[in-house]
């Protein structure tokens, strides 16, 4: 029965349990998705969102991208956070999965298993 | 072999729900500006703000005292894709991004866009243009911008006669 348990936890977000959290106001970050044959690219605006304060959770076929600003001492505006979660094709290999974050967007690459990328099949000729 | 992706909750009600997906995107949007002029009104310990009105990117101006910052969220700009002209009492921001599709990849959701933009800012104050900075981080402008010596806070000692 472990096969069945394909959980795969990347938490590395000490920040998002802090009290001071309850200051953000919680947003959908705007994403575009591409696909080609041997991945799914999730593409996601997270300004203002360090490292640290990022969390990418893949459990069973839910995607959740979450993250939190950091605070700015000048800034008088609410903290935004930054919330979603996609149901994923079961084509996706849970350990396949790795994430980016440059310039405040964050890129998430689902690897698709071997099983679901196109094969090509060799036509054998008999009658020659 | 093409699976439509959702968002949880909207997952297999098809393709018309989308748009209803989109729509609470910019409830969302909506809801945070509304949320942050109220804020204007508030909490005030460091002075005035500005709401720097709607639209992309979302702008912050605010006057500690000594100087304005401005906060723009810029993410996927580099600092080669901003252009930033301040004069006085006038600053204008204009960038681009470009979110296509990488090459051999189909596309399955484009909400992010190509974004080209320009903003003009008229200041509340003149400022010192020399000292002007601006950074860049995770997707975040920061700029920070003195005023100039006429326009600083002064304080004024009570005479106790």
């Amino acid at each position: 029965m472990e096969a069945e348990n394909t959980t795969l936890t990347h938490r590395q977000s000490p920040s998002i349990d802090q009290p001071d959290e309850a200051q953000a106001i919680t947003i959908t970050p705007r994403v575009d998705i591409f696909e080609n044959q041997d991945e799914i690219l999730l593409v996601a605006d997270f300004p203002g969102v360090a490292k640290d304060a990022l969390s990418v959770q893949l459990d069973r076929s839910e995607l959740v991208i979450e993250g939190t600003q950091t605070a700015n001492e000048h800034q008088a505006q609410p903290r935004l956070a930054f919330s979603r979660t996609f149901r994923v094709p079961h084509t996706v290999d849970p350990n396949g999965v790795s994430a980016e974050l440059t310039q405040g967007v964050l890129k998430v690459h689902l690897a698709k298993s071997e099983a679901a990328k196109p094969r090509r099949i060799e036509v054998s000729a008999s009658d020659s | 072999m093409l699976t439509r992706w959702n968002d949880v909750g909207f997952g297999g009600l098809g393709r018309e729900w989308s748009a209803l997906d989109d729509l609470r995107s910019q409830m969302d949007r909506l809801l945070l500006d509304f949320e942050r002029g109220w804020e204007t009104g508030q909490d005030s310990g460091r002075g005035a703000r500005w709401m720097a009105g709607t639209g992309w990117p979302r702008v912050g101006l605010y006057d500690t005292g000594p100087e304005l910052r401005l906060r723009a969220e810029v993410p996927g700009l580099s600092e080669k894709d901003l252009e930033i002209s301040v004069e006085q009492s006038s600053l204008t921001i204009r960038g681009q991004r470009k979110t296509e599709a990488p090459e051999g990849y189909a596309i399955h959701r484009q909400e992010r866009g190509n974004r080209a933009f320009a903003r003009s800012f008229t200041l509340p104050c003149r400022i010192d243009t020399e000292k002007a900075t601006a950074k860049l981080k995770n997707g975040v402008l920061e700029m920070v911008l003195p005023k100039v010596a006429e326009e600083q806070p002064r304080q004024i000692q009570v005479q106790v006669s």
